[in-house]
């Protein structure tokens, strides 16, 4: 999407650290969940990073904690070269303009009793900008996500899914951020209508040099509009390079299993076909994370050391890869 | 010749609302022989799970109103059967599995509890501790750990994967002779996913049962189904085996949903995306109801009167266009 090799990050996390306290009925103290642990991660402006993994890897607390909804217990966070990590409520104000999160879900995200134009109005409204400037603002919001101008009467329950995540994505671009972080933005979305949002989304970067944090456990969508790729397990990122690498010779058993678990159309239209590995187990429980490796319990190529050492991420070709026997299998074969 | 185990002809379902009448299913015809797979695929709304709800009489009625068709499954005719009648031949004969393994299965009663029911429900003669045996056999079958120890706990204490193996052992319970499976994997994580698409297969060919497979995801159903029919307002606008319709689809809708998927082995520079929105069903557009989305058809008069009926295009391949000849050109222009 954008080559932006020397520019300098947006975006900057480093060791980022995020739990959850979670009270049990009945027990005494309460348990820490880590839900993100040590990750350290940077995004370039125009660049597109996608994170993917499964439920409960951790990505959304990621995403959250980067836009600082939540708070890490460990790290730190830095935007536009400033250090955010512990600013409180009032300090993060102006930098809210920024940055803008999108959510999954589009009925539960818009006021259903707001119209688009109070819907739209609100970011203006919190951020003390006049009435004036935002309603010639809000036409241009609505043509800049393709939707027609009578829509600022209507309701939200008066549109379709497709509609209201343009909606949303109208809303968070209402104070020009620089960066959005993209939470499962087409995964409520019918097929036909994904691909539409996939390419306003690719538009609108394009168009304002935005640059995007993509979270999607859809990793064929990631592959679509990603530069980078990261891919979360267990709270951790086990594998991070650039699009192509991470696609094409995928290091880590997990990345590699992931690709491997995704139904691809191309053997049905006979033009590639592969092996494909399938994990055995489910996801172990993140309040008791197995030592040493966290993909371990479910992983073919682990040993002893494995069990008793935590691979930290290490450069393997282009990519970082966390995992002690790296290497890309020969999965993918073209039909001869 | 072989007789078919499933013919439905013609089938039409609507629902009256108080305020309109939606024509959910508009004449659908289709076969499925013992041992097949058919995959039925379309966005939300294309009427792809009322088809196969109403065969099984379980739509409510009212509102919903089965209009006119046949269902014959091996010669009889389902749908003026009383209730009574289709509870024997349902979870016997044909069973089905469905989107979300929490709310099929009952939170408070072991699962062991539950399969045996389904087998007492069918088999009240047998004695407990066969229906025990039997339970363990299947939740081996579909590849529980430990089955003897998950026998005797409670869904909760499933993970949603597992859950949904052991909905597909009840499923399996009676040796049906058609599994219908609704989304069984749309609520599952991918690698999840793979395991428990594995799992159906090993069951359809352990039991020989014929299946039909009901999802949005097109990729899903490249894997596991020998024909599919796609779906579109409900009817079909494309039918036919599973090469054909994923190597030389005829219908544009099929050809724009196609074209609208990421693929993870090849990057497309821009997706195709199918303007416009899925129809309202309670206000289809007159003629061919793809007309206003239609790349190749679009604005001709015989597109907007005249609704296409599903015709000839191949071997046992059928799509419902006036163009198909020109549907299959703009495809190989498109050179996807």
């Amino acid at each position: 999407m954008n080559t932006a090799a020397a520019q300098k990050p947006i975006l900057d996390i480093r060791d980022i650290t995020t739990s959850y306290h979670i009270r049990r009925s009945g027990a005494q103290k309460a348990t820490t969940l880590v839900a993100v642990e040590d990750v350290t991660l940077s995004i370039k402006p125009g660049e597109t990073v996608g994170l993917v993994g499964e439920s409960g890897c951790g990505k959304s607390t990621l995403g959250r904690t980067i836009i600082r909804l939540l708070e890490p217990s460990a790290g730190m966070v830095s935007f536009a070269g400033q250090d955010i990590t512990h600013f409180n409520h009032q300090e993060m104000r102006p930098l809210r303009q920024e940055m803008q999160i999108v959510f999954q879900d589009p009925y539960a995200s818009l006021n259903p009793r707001f119209r688009v134009r109070q819907i739209l109005y609100e970011p203006f409204r919190i951020h003390g900008i006049s009435k004036a400037v935002a309603s010639q603002k809000i036409p241009e919001l609505l043509s800049l996500v393709q939707l027609p101008p009578d829509s600022l009467r209507r309701f939200p329950h008066e549109f379709s899914g497709g509609q209201r995540q343009r909606i949303a994505i109208a809303r968070a671009l209402a104070l020009e951020p620089s960066f959005l972080v993209l939470d499962e933005p087409v995964s409520a979305l019918d097929v036909s209508i994904q691909a539409q949002i996939l390419n306003l989304l690719e538009d609108l970067q394009t168009e304002l040099g935005l640059a995007y944090l993509f979270i999607a456990h859809d990793l064929s969508v990631v592959g679509q509009v990603s530069d980078r790729v990261a891919v979360m397990y267990l709270g951790r990122i086990v594998e991070e390079g650039p699009r192509d690498a991470v696609f094409n010779s995928p290091q880590h058993p997990y990345t590699i299993a992931l690709l491997s678990a995704i139904p691809d159309i191309s053997a049905a239209q006979g033009r590639q076909t592969r092996e494909r590995t399938i994990l055995v187990g489910d996801l172990p429980n993140p309040l008791d994370p197995p030592s040493g490796c966290r993909f371990r319990t479910r992983c073919w190529r682990g040993d002893q050391l494995c069990v008793e050492q935590d691979p930290p991420l290490a450069p393997v070709s282009d990519s970082l890869v966390a995992c002690h026997y790296p290497g890309a299998e020969n999965h993918w074969s073209a039909r001869s | 010749m072989q007789v078919p185990l499933l013919t439905v002809e013609n089938l039409s379902v609507r629902f009256n609302m108080p305020d309109q009448v939606i024509n959910a299913v508009n004449g659908v015809s289709f076969s499925l022989n013992t041992g097949e797979t058919l995959g039925i695929v379309g966005e939300s709304g294309s009427g792809k799970t009322v088809t196969v709800l109403s065969i099984l009489g379980l739509i409510p009625k009212p509102p919903g109103e089965i209009t006119g068709g046949r269902a014959l499954f091996e010669g009889q005719d389902l749908l003026p059967l009383s209730t009574e009648a289709l509870r024997s031949i349902r979870g016997q004969e044909i069973s089905m599995v469905f989107q979300d393994p929490m709310t099929s299965l009952n939170p408070v009663i072991k699962v062991g509890e539950q399969l045996r029911e389904a087998l007492w429900t069918h088999n009240p003669s047998d004695s407990r501790s066969n229906h025990r045996r039997r339970g363990v056999e299947l939740l081996d079958m579909v590849g529980i750990p430990q089955p003897e120890r998950r026998y005797n706990q409670f869904p909760h204490e499933y993970s949603g994967g597992m859950r949904q193996r052991a909905m597909i052992a009840m499923a399996m319970a009676n040796r049906p002779k058609l599994l219908i499976a609704d989304e069984p994997t749309t609520a599952l994580d991918v690698t999840i996913q793979a395991q428990v698409i594995e799992t159906l297969k090993a069951a359809r060919q352990e039991t020989g049962a014929a299946s039909i497979l009901i999802t949005h995801d097109l990729g899903l159903v490249s894997q596991i189904a020998d024909r599919v029919i796609v779906m579109y307002a409900g009817r079909i606008v494309e039918e036919g085996r599973i090469g054909d319709i994923f190597s030389r689809p005829r219908h544009p809708y099929t050809i724009g949903l196609l074209a609208s998927i990421p693929s993870i082995t090849q990057r497309r520079t821009k997706l195709y995306s199918i303007p416009g929105q899925p129809p309202d069903m309670a206000n289809v557009p007159p003629g061919c109801p793809f007309h206003p989305r239609c790349a190749v058809g679009g604005e001709r008069s015989v597109c907007r009167s005249d609704s296409p009926r599903l015709a000839e295009v191949g071997t046992r391949h059928q799509a419902a266009c006036h163009f198909t000849e020109e549907a299959a050109s703009w495809l190989t222009g498109r050179a996807t």
